[in-house]
């Protein structure tokens, strides 16, 4: 299963990661410290890369998961079907959540720090489904 | 005859003699007869030898023939006689015989002649003698007969007749005694001439019971072998011919006369439209020319006339053969003209009557009718006592009064209204006997009880001896009038002693006039401003006119315009008013003038000023205040958040790994950013309450740039960049030291941080300005720069970050920004991506 992590702040995507991965040891996990480095990988990479899953944080400089999603809707707009996006923040704003729930997208969004009975409601979510 | 000839020569005579010869016994039977009787009687002489001679006599003869033969019988003597013979065919033929009884031979020799010729002509000459006679005797004209001696020798009965006298006087007296002496002397000497040969023609006047004959005369030799034997005179009485040619004369002079007398114009035109006769009124009136224009085609002399009037009209009375009478004018002599025109066989008599004064007269009164009965006005028509003998329609309409109501009254009682000057009417009744015209405006009352205000003209109407015989009255309603004065009167009162400012001004913007209130609110007198546009005297450089430029247009489309303007006072003063402007139009759809009107709204203006200032500082506080609910939400909880997940992370992983020192120094990391933030916002809230207490100072600016760039030495030196300051040594800023330097520090320090990879990085720091409008300084920098589009309204906030290569907390510029402020200063950035950033602060002076 191909998992994004997508954070500007380093410490947080070493502590989602290892989260992940004592969890799930077998996912294959794909950091990035900016949108923009994810948006150029998937053009050039295509819909292979498509991830399964992907955790976005909210609050980055030059474009944040807001712009990342509107980016997203229409560069790849088939990747909906395809993925499921987590907003990961560490942001406790109403305003952050109610918004989320604009994006057909985004699946759920979750506070930080990520706690294992997060991912295996993540994970559970995507076997039901 | 009897010498000389032989007995057979005789016989030879006899027998080829055109006589008949022939004898006859004594009993009448012939015995013998030569051949002439085969010519004249047609029987051969044997045939006629032996019968008796009566059988050829025509009985009625018979007795003298016999009687004339017994007479030579018994006398023995020749006798003639003449006896009718039938001829073998028949017909009768006269004969004269001769003849004589020889006893020795007993026979009765006989010659007989022919006379068929001469009883013929004979005839012919009576009757023609018949015929001269009876037509000489009754000829209707004179006939009588002269000697060479003037004596009458013969006269007709017609002559005798005229005369009164019987044929027995007239012949054998001379025709002079019959005449008066004049004419017996023309007659004479007229006789003479007739001897001479010659035929001579005079008028014979003879007097008859005293009336007058006149006799065409002709008197005429009679010849008879060349020689003139008499004088013939006829006369014929032409006296009735003289008559008639008399009546024509004097008819056609008649005709004449009353064709000249006639005061209408007067010309006849024949068949083909030429003129035939012109009188001199149609000379006179029509320009025509009897000399000229008779004979002449009326058309072709007049060919503007063709198919005109004229023209139809004629034509029309020469195809119907009916008097057309029209109204036509008259190009020619400019004048309308009446015509009867009347076809005759002859052609078209035409008589014209110049009605010019008329046709006009009659046009006025029509029109003047039109206008009396029509206007809207009120007409009336009085009679010397002031009573109402007439009144429009117009009159009706504005007194609610009819005709029949009105008539009988005089103006002044029925329309008597309790507030009219009494005293006025009295004055202008006055006038009104004295015959002038007067005009004057009263208040009246209708037969509704409205009222109505009247400008009435009065107009006397004069007779030849200048007395007046009648009054016209013409109201006009002028309530509308007098009410719009009051009102105008009013507003011109409220337009001087309003507060408010006003001017009226032409359509170029030139004032014409100010009121009281003008002078007040801007100290300028009405003669220091007419003739002044208000853009000239009350506008300084803080006015903002693009309000006004942009209403103009609907201004100009008659909208009225109201907008709000700062205006100078003469004294210097800054006043803001609101202005509303009302452009003016005249009849014709044309601008004429404006009406502006200032209400003084400085006070409001500084309480709008003050509120706004309130609202930007509760918009900045509660902008504040979101961005610490941001900070509070995200960067205070983000190192928690990182905390808490480690302190989670790190029971669940093998003490002994790497992992696990791993997290153990992140969790540290994130203490310590926990740490950092609590201190920034510290910092923050130190910098915002400081606000009201800030300890400023003269700064020597050079100085504490010189101090940021001595702290950052170390890094710009690592980067190999340059950094430039053009501020003279003695440029001071009022403000806070540690601010100053923070400000620097972070500007600079950004600056190597975000300097670009491509290039060295330069930047150079400026100061502009003086110490009266405080000062400006630039900061630019050759960096990487960044999109203004995209973040124009984050790039002063707090933890906002736009680059994602390179370290940064995102305060700094919120530092710089708050900084500057708190010091009331105010800082601009202008940035472009790959090219550099220029940041601008102003300080004020002090």
């Amino acid at each position: 299963m191909k998992i994004y992590i997508i954070d500007d702040d380093h410490l947080s995507i070493f502590l989602t990661e290892n989260m992940l991965l004592l969890e799930y040891p077998t996912l294959e996990i794909r950091t990035y410290l900016s949108a923009h480095e994810v948006l150029s990988a998937l053009g050039t990479e295509g819909s292979d890369s498509y991830p399964d899953i992907v955790f976005l944080d909210l609050n980055m400089p030059a474009m944040d998961g807001w712009g990342f999603l509107d980016e997203l809707k229409q560069l790849h707009p088939e990747i909906k079907n395809r993925c499921r996006i987590f907003v990961l923040t560490s942001s406790l704003s109403l305003a952050d959540s109610e918004r989320s729930k604009d994006y057909a997208i985004v699946s759920g969004l979750i506070h930080k720090p990520l706690h294992q009975l997060d991912i295996k409601l993540v994970f559970q979510q995507k076997t039901i489904n | 005859m009897s010498s000389g000839v032989t007995s057979p020569n005789y016989e030879r005579m006899v027998r080829y003699s055109l006589d008949i010869i022939g004898s006859i016994d004594r009993n009448g039977l012939i015995v013998y007869s030569n051949e002439a009787c085969k010519a004249i009687l047609g029987y051969s002489s044997e045939e006629v030898i032996g019968q008796h001679f009566t059988r050829y006599l025509h009985p009625d003869e018979a007795i003298s023939a016999t009687q004339a033969i017994s007479e030579t019988l018994a006398s023995g003597k020749k006798v003639n006689f003449d006896t009718s013979f039938f001829h073998k065919s028949g017909h009768v033929v006269p004969i004269r015989w001769s003849g004589f009884w020889s006893e020795e031979d007993g026979l009765i020799y006989c010659v007989g002649r022919d006379m068929t010729d001469q009883v013929e002509q004979k005839k012919l000459l009576v009757e023609r003698e018949q015929r001269f006679r009876t037509l000489f005797n009754n000829s209707p004209d004179l006939v009588f007969v002269e000697s060479r001696e003037g004596v009458i020798t013969e006269a007709n009965q017609q002559f005798l007749s005229v005369l009164g006298i019987v044929g027995t006087e007239a012949i054998g007296s001379p025709a002079s005694s019959f005449l008066s002496p004049p004419m017996a002397s023309v007659n004479e000497a007229s006789l003479q001439q007739v001897f001479l040969g010659k035929t001579v023609r005079f008028d014979l006047v003879l007097e008859h019971n005293g009336e007058k004959s006149v006799y065409d005369t002709e008197k005429l030799p009679i010849k008879v072998e060349g020689k003139i034997v008499g004088a013939q005179t006829i006369a014929r009485d032409i006296t009735p011919m003289l008559h008639s040619y008399d009546t024509i004369q004097r008819q056609a002079q008649k005709l004449n006369s009353i064709f000249e007398s006639i005061t209408d114009a007067f010309f006849v035109l024949d068949k083909d439209w030429n003129f035939a006769y012109i009188n001199s009124e149609a000379e006179r009136q029509l320009g025509l020319n009897r000399t000229y224009h008779i004979g002449r085609n009326a058309w072709q002399e007049f060919p503007s006339e063709v198919n005109g009037d004229f023209y139809k009209q004629y034509h029309r009375a020469v195809e119907t053969g009916k008097a057309v009478h029209f109204e036509a004018y008259f190009a020619g002599t400019d004048i309308w003209v009446e015509v009867k025109a009347f076809p005759s066989n002859e052609g078209l008599s035409i008589y014209f009557d110049d009605v010019s004064e008329k046709v006009r007269s009659r046009d006025e009164l029509k029109k003047l009718s039109l206008v009396a009965s029509r206007t809207t006005n009120g007409v009336i028509i009085m009679d010397r006592a002031f009573q109402i003998e007439w009144v429009n329609d117009g009159f009706t309409k504005l007194t609610g009064y009819s005709l029949a109501e009105a008539r009988g009254h005089t103006p002044f009682d029925l329309l008597y209204h309790p507030e009219g000057d009494s005293s006025t009417i009295d004055t202008i009744k006055e006038k009104m006997i004295q015959g002038k015209p007067v005009s004057f405006e009263a208040l009246r009352r209708r037969k509704d009880g409205g009222d109505v205000w009247m400008l009435v003209q009065v107009n006397p109407v004069l007779d030849d001896k200048s007395e007046v015989t009648q009054y016209v009255f013409i109201q006009s309603d002028i309530t509308e009038k007098i009410k719009t004065k009051k009102e105008l009167e009013l507003l011109s009162l409220v337009a001087s002693k309003t507060n408010n400012s006003v001017i009226i001004a032409n359509k170029d913007w030139r004032i014409e006039w100010v009121n009281e209130g003008f002078t007040r609110l801007l100290g300028y007198s009405l003669e220091e401003a007419v003739g002044k546009r208000p853009s000239e005297f009350l506008h300084n450089h803080k006015t903002d006119s693009t309000a006004f430029n942009s209403l103009e247009g609907r201004l100009l489309q008659g909208n009225p315009i109201s907008f709000e303007v700062l205006n100078i006072t003469k004294s210097g003063e800054e006043v803001w008013v609101k202005v509303d402007i009302t452009s003016l139009f005249d009849k014709k759809g044309e601008l004429t003038r404006f009406v502006e009107v200032h209400t003084d709204i400085t006070a409001l203006k500084a309480k709008e000023e003050e509120l706004t200032q309130l609202a930007q500082d509760l918009y900045r506080q509660n902008k504040d205040l979101q961005q610490f609910t941001y900070i509070v939400s995200h960067n205070l909880r983000a190192p928690v958040a990182s905390a808490l997940g480690l302190a989670n992370l790190i029971p669940r992983i093998d003490k002994h790994t790497v992992l696990h020192d791993k997290s153990m120094v992140h969790l540290k990391e994130s203490m310590q950013r926990l740490d950092t933030v609590l201190r920034d916002l510290n910092t923050i809230l130190s910098i915002r309450d400081s606000k009201t207490s800030l300890e400023k100072e003269d700064i020597n600016l050079k100085l504490v740039i010189e101090q940021a760039l001595s702290s950052l030495q170390e890094q710009i030196i690592k980067c190999g960049g340059n950094v430039t300051v053009d501020v003279t040594e003695d440029t001071f800023v009022y403000a806070n030291r540690a601010y100053m330097y923070s400000i620097f520090y972070n500007l600079l320090s950004n600056a190597i941080k975000y300097r670009s990879k491509k290039r060295i990085l330069e930047v150079h720091v400026k100061c502009e300005g003086s110490a009266e409008k405080g000062t400006l300084i630039a900061i630019s920098d050759n960096g990487s720069g960044f999109d203004m589009d995209k973040v124009k309204d984050q790039v002063f906030m707090l933890y906002k970050r736009f680059h994602t290569d390179r370290e940064g907390r995102g305060i700094g510029l919120y530092l710089v920004k708050t900084h500057i402020e708190a010091m009331d200063g105010h800082i601009e950035v202008n940035s472009q991506p790959d090219k550099g950033t220029t940041f601008n602060i102003y300080l004020h002076k002090n």
